[in-house]
């Protein structure tokens, strides 16, 4: 017996669902045991499930209700208390049917299909069992800003060992290069110093700076990371971090440095010279050419820095002293760590608080590493010895789960009409510099382009936020940061002029409207409107906006602009979309697998997010996520052994005929072929069904979403409904698209009737041409955003087949147009309502 | 309910009709497979692709694709291309078996011929595994089409179809050539040809191909060719598997052995077959290449017309309606589809087994004959005379509706138990008795049980046993008190040892003969002896040597027939034939005794129903001599042979 279980969910189905039709209509097969619920993951919902399944001795259980995305996992536990948790499926008449159909009557007739499906796929339903797998209890945490330290400290408090890898020189992100924070104007190196410290110190927590992620296999509990450092050419250990060998004279006029610095390293003090020229014959004696040349006796020996090498042997030999070090290295280029404001050498610290505070040097700029000349500069100065030759270091770490941390870059917006290229146009991340007592300009505001304290500053809102050209979402923090930039700018030079344009100011959160309101009281102007240009006047800029509140176009003069550019994802956090099977939001952003009630993980088990690689927020909302990730992982790696269930492929060894295509197409080396006969290894499959559609034999199936299983799915819709568009949507992005679509309550036409698939590389040719045999009326498949498969490219192999299925409809007189492939992300409810209108119209 | 499940063995048979030769009842067993296919629908491999295909173009109107050739609507010689780019697009192999189709409409505009091209699906693979109801359409669609034209095939599935189940005028390619252009230009190759077994063996078309090829080409022949050409391994796309894969390579090696370097076939599905071995990732040189070529494609590059080596694609799809298909969804009625010649070749089957020796596969058709018995039984459809021996088992106990006699021979703490059965109860007592005397004279310890009929023949024919009489059998046998259960007819026998009523039992189960062998006799006779195997000891239970230790040591003089052991021919007995099939019956027994009749003076043979019905066949011209082996012993043995 089948037991069928239909949800009214309030009114969420039965309100736009006839439920006592449907329970008459499902009452007609003999097989069918009909029971019907107001809530069914309501507590009596559930004990209703269970009783039955133990009163009749139900085989199978079909539960007719939300989308299994949302309460599958409560179903299963709760029929898996009385038989094999595999045995029932779900029939998705809320997001998938209730919401998304206009007309009650055809709602109800397509939840009669949709569950005609699920109750004929469940028949070919067979019993899953589980596998154990080892649990490695180190874990890995990717980014070492503020999430993810903090992330690497819960998690290291726990007892696990963790690996935290940072891309940069130091730890502590961008949160390092902030002045102050909002809403308490705390300084931010004050706070974040002793969480760099304890990351650093603490015995659980290895930090691996200057690393990048190259490689992520294997699976949860289970995976190996293959890092790759970039060497320091400074001995880690040595080096004290005294600065001896970066020490320097230049002192900087304007905050920009408009091209790179040779500058002298040494200085010879008139005063006290005598004119002997014994350092010029020592020079000559020890380099060729020499760096200081003896025009006549007594004179003072004239110096040529591109040919100074750095021994020294001068400064050591003089006997009057009069030669003096100014700077151990002669290269000054724009600082990275200050976004291009103020300067460094060749060897360096990115900042004077940097942790680990261990000197680099710049391979690209260090004229003995570049080969420009064998310097000698710090090697001989350092009296740790510290700087040295090193060779990129290749690890493969095994861990056993990852924390992804990799955080947020300001939108580029060269190019734009916010004329970036000007140096007086700064970004918000850039000001923070230029205010900072650790900054180029040791806190003192200086505008870019001469160095004069700005009369008149604008702070220009959403630059690239909220713009459909750039970033459609808002980036969350910029209100907050540039009402807190401005109050510090007008707090320290009260005769500046401060304005803020803003679309809207949104101020929710603890303190924070209190803040924007004494922002006000303090005089700074808030004018509403889009900046729509940025004018350049020498070096004064022209503001172009308009006060929507008086509805009067302005001009406004500045001195300085500063842009509150968008947030977007780090290069790090796209690398790692990439490198990872992770899913991108689309936004760019890593995707959560569920934004509320999952914010934390991501689609694949075992790696998690923490902080802004998720998306724009504010520094205790990252603190919030670490936490939660540290919980999390503690749970996650808490027994020795994971249980897997093996919804996994396998292999008939009676039929296989070892012709190599399911290894072949697999993503992750889960066939083991070396046997005697071909072998799916379990904890390596990641149940995505490619094979299946390669295998000549059928030797190779899943175990669940097989052939049979998704035949008899389509079999059930069509037997209720042949005016059907089966849609194959894969359960990453094309099954939670047509979910928010039914969230939003965006209506398409009931005619599109989904089956979920676990890929949409799961779908074979024979999928897509047999619903046409039994009479639909067309096939789509939703897959994910090229690029953005969860199973690495099942999407793209899919498009081949469906293109040669597509021949083989036009060949057949039914045209290739009524099968397609969509690509939409998860994100794109609206995306999928389309498509399947497209579809529809089309068939 | 639940599961969706295929009977063993039916997606096994390739219906390549090896096995027809050897047939007593000459079955075209096919049949039986494609009727039990359409009741029980096999996935195909490559995930049922092609079925499906197939499925479709019977709701479809597939469009012109032969990609630069001369064709006349309107030409009174049409040409019927088959499906190749179907499999070029679908098995994603970057393949042209259209090639074929393209070669031969080149091949006719070089003889001055445009033809008219008839599109469409032949339908043979929905014919042959099981889509009945969507061939019926596809049958209506392709006989509008066929009707009044004289046409040329050159695939061999298309060839079977077209003339044997539409009756359409058709003329093979090959034969069409032969008529057309009798001098091809020969090309320097050497070829051999693999004889598709829709053309070979169930046409006879075996020599237009070779004409062709021994004209243009230097041809040798394979070890197995004509009719007994080994099979491609494959049809209709069902159950590619591992065994398969081996029937593909041996025959790939058998071609690659005649030193060919192209292996010329004449059926698409054929070719593909064939060909997927070089087409698998793990493919490393072993088999060498080989060139597999359709004789189309020969002829054109015979002819200079088809270049087989062009990495041009043969065929071109263009959009070509918009057409919806109405779906299919007949219900599944056994009887649609059921005809005379299905239930005819389902009850003449002796189930002897031969077919398994020839089969490709091994495969035990006679099980899946007694499956389809039992499924017509169930529909309605049996010998009325199996029914009638039925319910006189179910009320007399044996097979006759006789009282049972008493029965002798009981002892106390026996070391067998006798079961006799009912031909040796109720018919040839005189032979059971000798049997009985035979083994008391051997000092063998037995009690004879108060025995029912086992029931072994009613699953044979269709019918459920009776579970009380095997019951009851097992509380007789065991009330004699014996370990050991001896059986003298092999049906019994046989029955004991496989029948799930029977798993109870829980004791060794013997034949007579199996007793016999272990006593050492001495020769009895100087005439010339063979023995015939019955099949429930011989190919059912594979005891073939203990007889020939008896006989050699009884007939110096024993021989073996031409068919023996593995091979030996059918009494005709068996599967309830005799009684059903008298006339059949007694022909294939008289087929036997001739045989033995030329090979020597006495046959020999150890089982009731074939001693009866060879005795029933005899002529009387024919003077052999015909007995029980146990009751030649019995009658033959001089006292003093007794021993161990």
């Amino acid at each position: 017996m089948i037991g069928v279980f239909l949800c009214d969910c309030g009114t969420n189905i039965a309100g736009n669902t006839d439920m006592e039709y449907l329970k008459e209509e499902l009452s007609k097969e003999d097989d069918l045991i009909v029971h019907e619920s107001i809530f069914l993951c309501s507590q009596l919902g559930q004990d209703l499930i269970k009783e039955t399944i133990e009163k009749e001795k139900l085989d199978r259980v079909v539960i007719c209700s939300c989308s299994p995305k949302h309460h599958g996992d409560i179903f299963k536990e709760c029929i898996g208390e009385k038989m094999n948790p595999y045995l029932w499926e779900m029939a998705n008449i809320r997001e998938q049917c209730s919401w998304a159909t206009e007309n009650k009557n055809e709602a109800t007739q397509k939840a009669l299909a949709l569950i005609k499906g699920a109750i004929e796929a469940s028949r070919t339903l067979q019993e899953i069992g589980q596998a154990k797998v080892p649990v490695i209890k180190d874990v890995m945490v990717i980014g070492g800003g503020i999430a993810g330290m903090h992330a690497a400290i819960e998690i290291a408090d726990k007892g696990f060992h963790v690996y935290l890898v940072e891309q940069n020189p130091n730890i502590g992100g961008n949160m390092c290069k902030l002045d102050r924070t909002f809403p308490t104007d705390d300084c931010s190196m004050c706070t974040i110093s002793p969480i760099l410290n304890e990351t650093a110190m603490h015995k659980n927590i290895d930090v691996l700076t200057m690393t990048d992620v190259e490689d992520v296999s294997g699976h949860p509990g289970e995976y190996t990371v293959t890092t790759r450092s970039r060497p320091r050419y400074v001995d880690f250990t040595a080096c004290t971090g005294c600065g001896d060998c970066a020490q320097t004279d230049l002192v900087m006029e304007t905050p920009t440095l408009s091209e790179p610095l040779w500058l002298d390293r040494i200085k010879i003090h008139e005063d006290l010279c005598n004119g002997c020229g014994a350092c010029a014959k020592l020079c000559a004696k020890q380099n060729d050419p020499p760096a200081l040349t003896q025009k006549e006796k007594g004179a003072i020996s004239d110096y040529d820095t591109r040919k100074c090498v750095g021994c020294w042997v001068c400064v050591e030999k003089c006997p009057k002293k009069a030669v003096e070090i100014i700077n151990v290295c002669p290269i000054v280029v724009p600082s990275e760590f200050n976004l291009g404001l103020g300067f460094r050498k060749a060897i360096y610290v990115p900042d004077s608080q940097a942790v680990p505070l261990k000197y680099l040097r710049d391979p690209e700029t260090c004229l003995q590493l570049n080969g420009t000349m064998e310097c000698q500069g710090c090697t001989t100065i350092c009296k740790a010895k510290a700087p040295c030759q090193e060779a990129e270091e290749v690890r493969q770490l095994r861990v056993g789960a990852i924390v992804v941390a990799t955080g947020y870059e300001q939108y580029d917006l060269s190019g734009t009409e916010y004329n970036l290229e000007h140096p007086n146009v700064i970004t918000g991340l850039e000001l923070e510099r230029l205010i900072s007592p650790s900054g180029p300009t040791l806190g003192e505001l200086k505008r870019p382009s001469d160095g004069k304290i700005p009369q008149r500053v604008v702070f220009v809102q959403c630059a690239g936020s909220r713009d459909r050209r750039y970033a459609e979402y808002c980036s969350k923090i910029c209100c907050m940061y540039a009402t807190k930039n401005a109050r510090l700018v007008k707090a320290d030079h009260p005769e500046i002029d401060v304005t803020i344009c803003y679309i809207d100011l949104r101020a929710a959160g603890r303190g924070y409207e209190e803040y924007y309101d004494q922002a006000r009281e303090m005089g700074i102007k808030y004018i509403r409107g889009n900046v729509s240009e940025i004018l350049a006047d020498g070096d004064e800029l022209l503001v172009r906006t308009e006060n929507t509140l008086l509805n009067e176009p302005l001009l406004l003069e500045a001195d300085l602009v500063v842009l509150s550019t968008a947030l977007v994802p780090s290069r790090g956090t796209k690398h790692l979309i990439e490198t990872i099977p992770l899913v991108p939001g689309k936004d760019g952003f890593i995707a959560p697998v569920h934004v509320k009630i999952a914010p934390v993980d991501t689609a694949t088990t075992g790696i998690f997010i923490a902080g802004t690689a998720e998306a724009p927020k504010p520094i205790q909302e990252c603190i919030t996520d670490a936490g939660a990730v540290a919980s999390r992982i503690a749970t996650f790696l808490k027994d020795d052994q994971l249980t897997v269930d093996l919804v996994t492929s396998h292999i008939n060894p009676d039929i296989c005929i070892k012709c190599g295509e399911c290894n072949e197409i697999c993503n992750y080396d889960a066939i083991d072929t070396e046997g005697e006969n071909y072998e799916v290894v379990d904890v390596a499959c990641h149940a995505c069904g490619m094979c299946t559609t390669v295998c000549p034999t059928n030797a190779i199936e899943l175990r669940y979403y097989s052939d049979i299983q998704l035949e008899k799915a389509v079999d059930g819709i069509l037997e209720k409904d042949k005016d059907s568009v089966i849609a194959y949507c894969c359960s990453q992005c094309g099954y939670n698209a047509a979910d928010l679509a039914g969230t939003a309550k965006m209506r398409y036409s009931p005619e599109v009737k989904i089956v979920r698939v676990p890929c949409s590389g799961r779908v074979t040719i024979p999928q897509m041409l047999y619903p046409f045999t039994r009479g639909a009326k067309g096939v789509m498949i939703g897959a994910c955003l090229e690029g953005q498969c969860h199973y690495i490219d099942g999407n793209i192999k899919e498009k081949d087949k469906v293109a040669l299925a597509k021949q083989v409809l036009d060949l057949m007189g039914i045209g290739g147009e009524k099968l397609e492939l969509f690509n939409i992300s998860s994100a794109e409810g609206a995306k999928f309502v389309e498509s399947a209108e497209r579809m529809v119209s089309r068939c | 309910m639940l599961a969706c499940e295929v009977t063993e063995g039916v997606a096994d048979c390739t219906s390549c009709k090896l096995c027809f030769s050897t047939c007593p009842s000459e079955l075209k067993l096919e049949e039986i497979i494609r009727y039990r296919r359409y009741l029980h629908e096999p996935k195909g491999s490559h995930r049922d692709l092609f079925r499906l295909a197939g499925k479709l173009a019977a709701q479809t109107e597939i469009s012109g694709w032969i990609k630069d050739v001369k064709t006349n609507p309107n030409s009174e010689i049409a040409y019927f291309p088959g499906c190749g780019p179907v499999f070029d697009v679908l098995l994603m192999r970057d393949t042209n078996y259209s090639g074929a189709a393209q070669a031969a409409v080149k091949v006719m505009n070089k003889l001055g011929i445009e033809p008219a091209v008839i599109y469409g699906c032949c339908g043979h693979d929905l014919y042959y595994s099981g889509g009945l109801d969507e061939f019926e359409t596809i049958k209506e669609k392709m006989q509008k089409k066929l009707e009044g034209k004289k046409i040329v095939v050159g695939c061999a599935e298309c060839y079977q179809m077209l003339k044997n189940v539409y009756g359409a005028d058709v003329q093979h390619f090959s034969e069409f050539l032969q008529e057309k252009c009798p001098d091809l230009p020969s090309l320097d190759a050497e070829t051999t040809f693999h004889d598709p077994c829709r053309l070979g063996r169930y046409n006879q078309l075996y020599d237009p191909p070779r004409s062709i090829l021994e004209k243009a080409s230097h041809f040798s022949e394979m070890e197995h060719a004509k009719e007994e050409a080994q099979c491609c391994g494959i049809s209709s796309w069902l159950n590619c598997n591992k065994e398969s894969r081996e029937l593909r390579e041996e025959r790939i090696r058998e071609a690659l052995r005649t030193g060919a370097d192209i292996l010329v076939t004449s059926c698409t599905k054929c070719g593909i077959h064939l060909d997927c071995i070089y087409h698998e990732k793990t493919y490393d040189g072993d088999p060498p290449t080989l060139q597999i070529m359709d004789l189309q494609e020969f002829a054109g590059y015979a002819l200079g017309v088809y270049d087989p080596e062009s990495t041009e694609k043969s065929f071109v799809i263009e959009k070509a309606g918009s057409m919806r298909p109405p779906g299919f969804d007949v219900p599944l009625d056994p009887e649609r589809h059921f005809t005379d010649e299905i239930f005819e070749n389902t009850f003449q089957c002796t189930l002897c087994k031969t077919c398994t020796e020839r089969c490709p596969y091994d495969m035990e058709m006679y099980r899946i004959v007694k499956e389809s018995r039992k499924d017509l039984v169930g529909l309605g459809h049996f010998i009325e005379g199996h029914q009638v021996m039925r319910d006189t088992v179910l009320q007399s106990g044996n097979i006759y509706g006789e009282e049972r006699p008493e029965i002798g021979y009981k002892k106390k703490n026996p070391e067998y138990a006798v079961f006799v059965g009912c031909v040796g109860t109720y018919r040839e007592q005189e032979t059971a008795e000798k049997i009985m005397k035979l083994l008391e004279k051997l000092g063998v310890s037995f009690s004879r049980v108060d025995e029912v009929c086992c029931g072994g023949v009613f699953p044979d024919v269709g019918f459920d046993a009776s579970t009380e009489h095997a019951q009851q059998n097992i509380e007789a046998i065991k009330k004699t008190g014996a370990k050991k259960l001896l059986c003298t007819c092999p049906k019994c026998y046989r029955t004991f040892k496989d029948d799930p009523r029977y798993r109870d039992l829980g004791m060794d189960v013997f034949h007579v003969i199996e007793i016999l062998s272990k006593v050492d006799f001495s020769p009895m006779t100087d005439k010339k002896i063979t023995y015939h195997d019955p099949c429930d000891l011989g190919r059912h239970s594979g005891i073939y040597e203990d007889p020939r230790k008896i006989l050699k040591s009884i007939a110096p003089n024993f021989v073996e027939m031409p068919r023996n052991k593995e091979l030996a021919a059918c009494c005709g007995a068996g599967g309830g034939v005799r009684g059903a099939y008298g006339v059949k019956s007694v022909q294939i027994a008289r087929n036997r005794v001739t045989e033995a009749d030329e090979t020597a003076d006495i046959l020999l043979t150890e089982c009731f129903s074939c001693l009866h019905n060879f005795k029933n066949a005899k002529k009387r011209k024919q003077d052999l001599e015909i007995y029980s082996l146990s009751e030649f012993i019995y009658d033959n043995m001089v006292d003093d042979h007794e021993s161990s």
